[in-house]
């Protein structure tokens, strides 16, 4: 091999080197970066995170079916924030006095505790897609199921969930305007 | 567009995941993971092996399983972002998936039991921060990215042209 011939080879070498580190080296560095970096506000040092489910299709069969209880009544107030049993889920406890039973164990008069699903504790955010929202005083008829701990939750967050306005109407699954009676009476014709 | 997408991503175009979900078939997860490699964009899903991770902030991307309990959550994706709450501009940093196990699940198309893979392709699609698509999901309109599933319901499987418009809009 003559010395140019070496020279020639030594650079074709270097260049191949060369190129396999501008490919390789974003990706590692990137890799890194993405490792490295944490999901902490630095202004206020807590930890927040977003959180979509996939939920059980909207269907008032369904609904009517696996909900453990069906009430109509009103918000009251909001609770503390707490967390499940194996701290993976922030819930927020929110209050409603129940007027009507439709289905399960909860008797009219009665104030019942609801978990709304987020919240914020001990420096951590969980905010959730498809959460139920309350205005105070607002009545709502409320599809419930319990959570891993035996809690009360709605069904699905605000799929089962029907705000009744003042004049006494909501929508129903149809997305139809339709009066608290009526809907009522679709789903207890359900329950029979 | 039905799909819409928030403004944050990944600083890399891949997610290394592992799964830790004792006694299911794995193939299902397997095979969403395919569907979304084959979409045409340079981003990959990669199966890193398995572990005995929950969902929780660790540093791990999960696909984890559990029991939430008659909730009608059927799945979740959490999504953590670099500096605080993901907003547009920020950097995905770790995403999670957990089923809720007290719903019974299938991964062989069975009809009267939610289909695994159709809920898998779905949770993939939020760790590429698609959001749920539009109104009249699942009569008129099928993507993977409708939310609401109901048993042997399969459709979500297969990218519709918005879900693939979607990851190669965002890669």
């Amino acid at each position: 091999m003559t010395k140019n011939t070496k020279i020639i080879l030594g650079a074709i070498i270097a260049i191949v080197i060369v190129g396999a580190a501008v490919i390789i080296a974003p990706n590692y560095r990137n890799e890194i970066a993405d490792d490295s970096a944490i999901a902490v506000d630095t202004n206020d040092n807590r930890i927040y995170s977003e959180i979509n489910t996939l939920r059980i299709e909207q269907d008032i069969d369904t609904y009517t079916k696996e909900a453990e209880a069906i009430v109509v009544g009103e918000f009251t107030r909001k609770g503390n924030v707490v967390w499940n049993s194996d701290k993976t889920d922030l819930s927020t406890e929110t209050y409603f006095l129940v007027s009507d039973v439709l289905k399960g164990d909860i008797k009219p008069g009665e104030e019942i505790k609801i978990l709304q699903w987020g919240g914020e504790l001990d420096g951590q955010v969980q905010t959730y897609e498809g959460a139920t929202r309350y205005n105070k005083g607002q009545t709502n008829l409320l599809f419930l199921g319990t959570n891993e701990d035996g809690e009360w939750g709605v069904f699905s967050g605000d799929w089962g969930q029907f705000p009744i306005d003042s004049e006494g109407m909501t929508q129903d699954f149809n997305d139809s305007s339709v009066n608290l009676s009526a809907f009522k009476d679709q789903i207890v014709e359900r329950i029979k | 567009m039905p799909i819409s997408y928030p403004g944050y991503k990944r600083s890399v175009n891949y997610v290394r995941y592992e799964l830790n979900i004792a006694g299911w078939a794995s193939h299902p997860i397997h095979n969403a993971k395919n569907t979304w490699n084959g979409a045409g964009s340079p981003f990959l899903f990669n199966f890193l092996g398995y572990s005995a991770y929950p969902r929780q902030y660790d540093g791990h991307n999960i696909v984890t399983r559990a029991n939430r309990g008659n909730n009608g959550k059927l799945g979740t994706a959490e999504v953590w972002c670099s500096g605080g709450s993901c907003a547009s501009g920020r950097t995905i940093i770790e995403t999670d998936v957990e089923f809720n196990d007290y719903y019974p699940w299938g991964a062989y198309g069975e009809p009267n039991l939610y289909d695994l893979e159709s809920a898998t392709v779905h949770e993939f699609g939020h760790w590429l921060t698609l959001n749920h698509s539009s109104s009249w999901c699942g009569t008129i309109w099928q993507a993977s990215m409708c939310d609401g599933m109901g048993v042997g319901q399969f459709y979500k499987r297969t990218l519709a042209g918005d879900d693939s418009n979607g990851i190669n809009y965002i890669y």
